[in-house]
């Protein structure tokens, strides 16, 4: 749904729906479904590809290596490979958005490169377009679905058109530098930027045209990755040497992540407001609090906030893939 | 079947006849008479001057009369009552009639009622709010479900008619969906001869002139939006999720809206009040006045915040029982004065009370393709009727819809004998038959002295009251 800045692009991508995640470790792919039920993971081939990003409908994912991109599908047990074409070199981030033209929908992809180059992957027709916009210091982009535009955070949050013969792009405002922002993010929900300063989270709405300062929440400092939930009420705050934590925005509350989730390199917020905890060994989800209960919770710290909500009324889910290993690695057709 | 309305005066001239056991008859402060039909609709203000002979005709319910046993002096206003149905031919059998009038909406198959959560996402956390918003965007699969769903029910039921209401959530928020359910509708409803209407209920924080272009191009053309008082007010509950305030932006958007005369829409703009803020309200309807008066796309109701399931409960201050009902009346004659159309006049024609969930046609979608019947209690066991294909099969729980559609008059002697039964068929909220076991009258039933003299002082005004019967 959301990709963060990476030096190296993000290969971990979850689909726009929330319900399975896709992630490449080493040289192996991982396919993770975890709508409420249906958790399980299976393996997805051999070959690691340079980043990974949702595609515009549930399912769905561009996966791309060197200058090349496909569309991947998820369908029943298959991974199938659409759409396939070349694409600048370098690529950090990929955001996708559908639109409709001609009666058929079409899935515009708008990539940022290493160099701050962002790239507007487009069709005429049946032949691919592209088109580039030059935004210094561009490190990540985001999709806008209610507006089907993109937004693309660099030294200025600028905002682009799906449509690679005319992106129109427009500069809503400026955002500080790399020594200021240690990392930053959009929501689409609350349509407003994220980004982590030293002790303190700022957000900046998109109003009007321009950037308007709307929260400023104080938080634990070393923050250098930010996540949104798809409901926009909750942050992943990632920090280099751990500590991981979570920001509720309703209630503005910072608090610890659940061990399981904590220890986890592959997380994924996914649907109906729940954090999953991936692995090869299978799917650890934990409902997040709705906020009836986040906000009875008197307790004093942030932590014993979480656990004490957590105790009364949420649940941990762990459910493995039922059969047992090394079949349960199979290999997804088509993608062998 | 309804009553038929009496050709003229002469008709009747040998019948005998008698008042409808469907008419009110209330007096009104100045001395006239109120007179209200729940079967036709139908609402007459008398003036003193004739008021004796309206009682005299209407104050015995089981007399019996024949125009020419009546004093010369009673038969125009015999006349008069005849023709408006607030006396019928003594021969009617007005229960027949009632209980018709239900079997012709449950009935229905040529119609389908959708309300459509495109998301629970909402960009608000208002403070009585009930909904907990864990459900993001209506999944891949679901939209699928609801085009498959119209498409199924047309070729096996023949639909007339589709309409769609867009809920949350915030809808707005998930604007794509709307926008790709919204054009699969207009064409798939175009190309078979389907009426097709629309309309959103939304916050109205993103619901900028461009936005409200988009969707009204759409045939999205009915919309509530909600203000909670003047800005001190609204922002205390209805703030941005984080607490930001909302006033300023949604008063920004509706000048935007009214200043677009070519914008072809309806605007109802609803008031939650409490005992805190019921003071300010007409200051906002003022406020409102100044940016929509006269204007006939616009029209405000108001409603008293109730204990809805939210986690604020505990610490909502409800208005209830008269003192709410008197406070919303006042709060629409203020509306009126002030130039404001009045959205709550639908309510007195037959079926007018009915809740949407008590019509099977009627559904409610949820992003992750739960079925609901109501959209309060999101989460009651009973609420959750079903589940929605991704190829447009409901998986029904016919015993849980029964709860919802069945559970009306037809299981109520109180509601059968009761003079408003066609009004709210003993269906105004199956949610409280559902969960309280309890007969759920509506207000306006309950408190309809004031809410007849207040009808009447509205038509008085030039209001139309009822609206039409459906």
């Amino acid at each position: 749904m959301s990709s963060s800045a990476s030096s190296d692009g993000p290969r971990v991508a979850t689909d726009v729906d929330g319900c399975v995640t896709l992630w490449a470790d080493h040289e192996d792919w991982w396919v993770a479904e975890h709508a409420r039920g249906q958790e399980r993971v299976r393996a997805a081939g051999h070959r690691a590809p340079d980043g990974l990003a949702a595609g515009s409908v549930g399912g769905g994912f561009i996966a791309w290596s060197g200058t090349t991109a496909e569309a991947l599908t998820l369908d029943g047990d298959v991974l199938h490979a659409g759409v396939s074409r070349t694409v600048p070199p370098a690529l950090q981030a990929v955001a996708a958005v559908g639109v409709r033209g001609r009666g058929v929908l079409r899935e515009i992809w708008c990539g940022v490169d290493a160099a701050g180059g962002v790239h507007v992957l487009g069709w005429d027709g049946e032949s691919p377009t592209t088109t580039e916009v030059r935004v210094p210091g561009a490190c990540g982009v985001f999709v806008n679905r209610r507006l089907r535009c993109f937004t693309v955070l660099g030294e200025t949050v600028t905002v682009i058109a799906p449509d690679a013969a005319e992106p129109a792009p427009w500069v809503a405002g400026a955002l500080p530098g790399n020594s200021t922002a240690r990392a930053v993010a959009f929501d689409e929900v609350l349509e407003v930027v994220w980004r982590a300063e030293e002790h303190v989270l700022v957000a900046e709405g998109l109003r009007a045209g321009r950037l308007v300062e709307i929260y400023r929440i104080p938080v634990a400092a070393g923050v250098t990755e930010l996540i949104v939930s798809g409901g926009g009420e909750w942050l992943l705050l990632g920090r280099d040497h751990g500590d991981d934590t979570l920001l509720n925005v309703a209630a503005r509350r910072e608090m610890a992540l659940p061990d399981d989730v904590a220890t986890a390199t592959v997380r994924a917020f996914g649907y109906d407001a729940r954090l999953c905890a991936l692995s090869e060994h299978g799917v650890v989800a934990v409902d997040l609090p709705a906020r009836a209960e986040l906000r009875d919770v008197t307790v004093g710290t942030s932590t014993a906030a979480w656990d004490g909500r957590m105790t009364k009324t949420s649940s941990v889910a762990l459910r493995r893939d039922p059969t047992p290993r090394p079949s349960s690695r199979r290999t997804v057709a088509g993608r062998a | 079947m309804v009553t038929q309305i009496m050709a003229g005066a002469q008709a009747a001239a040998a019948q005998e006849v008698r008042p409808s056991r469907f008419t009110y008859a209330v007096p009104h402060d100045d001395g006239g008479l109120v007179v209200y039909n729940s079967m036709r609709g139908a609402i007459t203000y008398v003036p003193q001057s004739h008021a004796d002979a309206a009682r005299e005709l209407l104050g015995n319910r089981t007399a019996v009369h024949r125009r020419p046993d009546l004093p010369q002096e009673l038969r125009p206003m015999l006349d008069g009552l005849l023709t408006r149905g607030f006396i019928v031919p003594d021969s009617d059998d007005e229960l027949q009639d009632a209980a018709d009038l239900r079997e012709q909406r449950v009935a229905r198959t040529d119609r389908l009622e959708l309300i459509l959560m495109p998301t629970e996402s909402c960009n608000f956390r208002c403070t009585y709010c009930y909904e907990d918003f864990g459900l993001d965007r209506m999944l891949t699969g679901v939209q699928r479900g609801v085009t498959e769903l119209v498409r199924r029910r047309h070729e096996e039921s023949g639909l007339t008619s589709l309409s769609v209401s867009w809920f949350g959530g915030e809808p707005l928020v998930a604007l794509d969906v709307v926008e790709n359910l919204s054009e699969f509708f207009i064409d798939y409803c175009a190309a078979n001869d389907i009426t097709y209407t629309a309309g959103m209920t939304t916050n109205g924080y993103l619901l900028t002139p461009e936005t409200a272009r988009r969707v009204t191009d759409l045939e999205v053309r009915s919309f509530q939006v909600t203000l909670d008082g003047p800005r001190h007010t609204h922002d205390d509950t209805r703030s941005l999720m984080g607490g930001q305030g909302s006033f300023d932006t949604i008063m920004t958007n509706l000048r935007g809206l009214a200043a677009d005369t070519d914008l072809d829409l309806d605007v109802m703009l609803r008031t939650n009040f409490t005992p805190e803020n019921v003071g300010s309200v007409p200051s906002l309807v003022e406020e409102i006045g100044d940016i929509a008066a006269r204007d006939d796309r616009f029209t405000v109701i108001f409603r008293p915040v109730g204990r809805w399931g939210g986690p604020d409960d505990d610490a909502i201050s409800a208005c209830t029982g008269k003192d709410a009902e008197l406070l919303k009346l006042d709060l629409n004659l203020h509306a009126s004065d002030a130039g404001m159309g009045v959205g709550d006049t639908k309510m007195l024609r037959p079926g007018g009370t009915v809740c949407y969930a008590a019509n099977p046609w009627s559904l409610v979608v949820r992003p992750n393709g739960l079925l609901n019947k109501c959209t309060v209690a999101l989460r009651m066991a009973e609420n959750m009727v079903g589940r929605l294909e991704p190829d447009g099969t409901l998986q029904l729980d016919d015993e849980r819809m029964k709860l919802w559609t069945a559970n009306d008059e037809t299981q109520d002697s109180g509601c059968r004998s009761c003079a408003f039964r066609p009004s709210c068929q003993g269906a105004h909220c199956p949610l409280i038959r559902v969960q309280d076991g309890v007969r759920p009258c509506p207000s306006v039933k309950t408190w309809i002295g004031p809410n007849l003299q207040t009808f009447a002082d509205l038509q008085r005004q030039g209001v139309a009251v009822v609206g039409g019967a459906t």
